[in-house]
C-alpha cells in the first residue's frame, strides 16, 4: 500500500528534504502533497485525501498549533494522523501538540529511520524494509 | 533556580556536530580557533522565553553551497536555495543549542532571516561566537543572550 502524504512547512528546502528522506527510507509513499502553512494545507485537504500529515509548528499565516487544532476539530479530517516535525524540543511543546490532536512528534534534527518509524507508529502499520 | 551553563564553545560544538552529521551529511573536522573574516552567507533568528536572545550562523560561499547541496540532494543549488537551507540550519542549530544550554528551558524561535548586511558576529555587542572547521570549509555559530533573563527554573 502506498500512502498519500501531506508535508506542511514554510521552508521549501525542508519540504524537499523530508520528501527525499521518506523516499530513501523505504517508506511506501504514493502522492506527496506540499503546503507552505496551515491555511494552505486546509485548502488542499478540502480537495485531496491524504493518509498522513507531517507538519512544522513555526509557520506564517497559520501556525502548526492552529492547523492541528483545526484538523482535529474537523469531522472529515480528524482521523488523519498528524506527525509534528519541529525544532522545538521542549516537553511543554510536545505535550501541547499531542493534546491538540497530533499523534506523534519528531524533533529536528532526525535520522531518516526515526522519521520512518514515527510514521509507522502513527499510521499503525508495519511494512518491510529493503 | 539554576544558572545556564555558559560553556558555549562545547555546546556549539556538540550541536553543530549533531545537526550537521544528522541532516547535512557533513561533520566538524576541527575545533580550530580560526575566525571567518568574510562570511558570505549569514542567517540569524531571535529566540524568546527563558532564555531570550539572538542566534546566528555564518559560512563562506563555498561552504554554504555545499551544505545546501548536501541537504537538498542536488549537484547545483541557487543562491535562493542556499538562503533557505541556511535559515533551516540556523533554526535547527538554535533549537539544539538552547536545549543543551538549559534543561527545561522554555523558548520560542522566531523565523530565521538572512542578514543581507553580512554583519560579522564580532561586531555585535556582547556576542559570543566560535568557528569550526568542516569537510567543506568552516562554520561560525554565535549567540547574544539577554543578560536580564539568564536564570531558568530547575528541571
Amino acid at each position: 500500500m502506498a500512502f498519500r502524504v501531506l508535508i506542511v512547512d514554510d521552508s521549501p528546502a525542508m519540504r524537499s528534504f523530508v520528501k527525499r528522506v521518506l523516499e530513501l527510507s523505504g517508506f511506501e509513499m504514493g502522492a506527496c502533497l506540499e503546503a507552505g502553512d496551515g491555511s494552505e494545507a486546509l485548502r488542499l485537504l478540502n480537495q485531496e485525501w491524504v493518509d498522513v500529515i507531517l507538519t512544522d509548528i513555526n509557520m506564517p499565516v497559520m501556525n502548526g498549533e492552529e492547523f492541528v487544532q483545526r484538523v482535529s476539530q474537523n469531522d472529515l479530517l480528524r482521523n488523519v494522523p498528524i506527525l509534528v516535525v519541529s525544532t522545538d524540543r521542549t516537553e511543554d511543546r510536545v505535550r501541547r501538540m499531542m493534546a491538540l490532536g497530533a499523534k506523534g512528534y519528531v524533533k529536528k534534527p532526525f535520522q531518516p529511520e526515526e522519521l520512518r518509524e514515527k510514521l509507522e507508529q502513527v499510521l499503525g502499520v508495519a511494512y518491510a524494509t529493503n | 533556580m539554576q544558572q545556564i551553563d555558559l560553556d558555549l564553545q562545547q555546546i556549539f560544538l556538540e550541536s553543530a556536530s549533531e545537526v550537521l552529521e544528522t541532516m547535512f551529511f557533513t561533520g566538524i573536522e576541527s575545533e580550530g580557533p580560526s575566525e571567518l573574516r568574510s562570511a558570505e552567507f549569514s542567517a540569524e533568528l531571535v529566540f524568546r522565553g527563558i532564555p531570550s536572545g539572538r542566534f546566528g550562523v555564518q559560512v563562506p560561499v563555498e561552504t554554504g553551497e555545499q551544505i545546501a547541496a548536501n541537504f537538498l540532494g542536488a549537484e547545483e543549488v541557487t543562491s535562493a536555495q542556499v538562503d533557505e537551507v541556511l535559515c533551516e540550519l540556523c533554526n535547527m542549530l538554535c533549537g539544539s543549542v538552547l536545549s543543551r544550554l538549559a534543561t527545561g528551558a522554555r523558548f520560542e524561535l522566531l523565523h530565521p532571516e538572512i542578514d543581507r548586511n553580512n554583519l560579522s558576529w564580532y561586531d555585535r555587542p556582547h556576542a559570543i561566537g566560535y568557528t569550526f572547521g568542516l569537510e567543506e570549509g568552516a562554520i561560525t555559530l554565535w549567540m547574544v543572550l539577554d543578560q536580564s533573563r539568564l536564570a531558568v527554573p530547575a528541571a
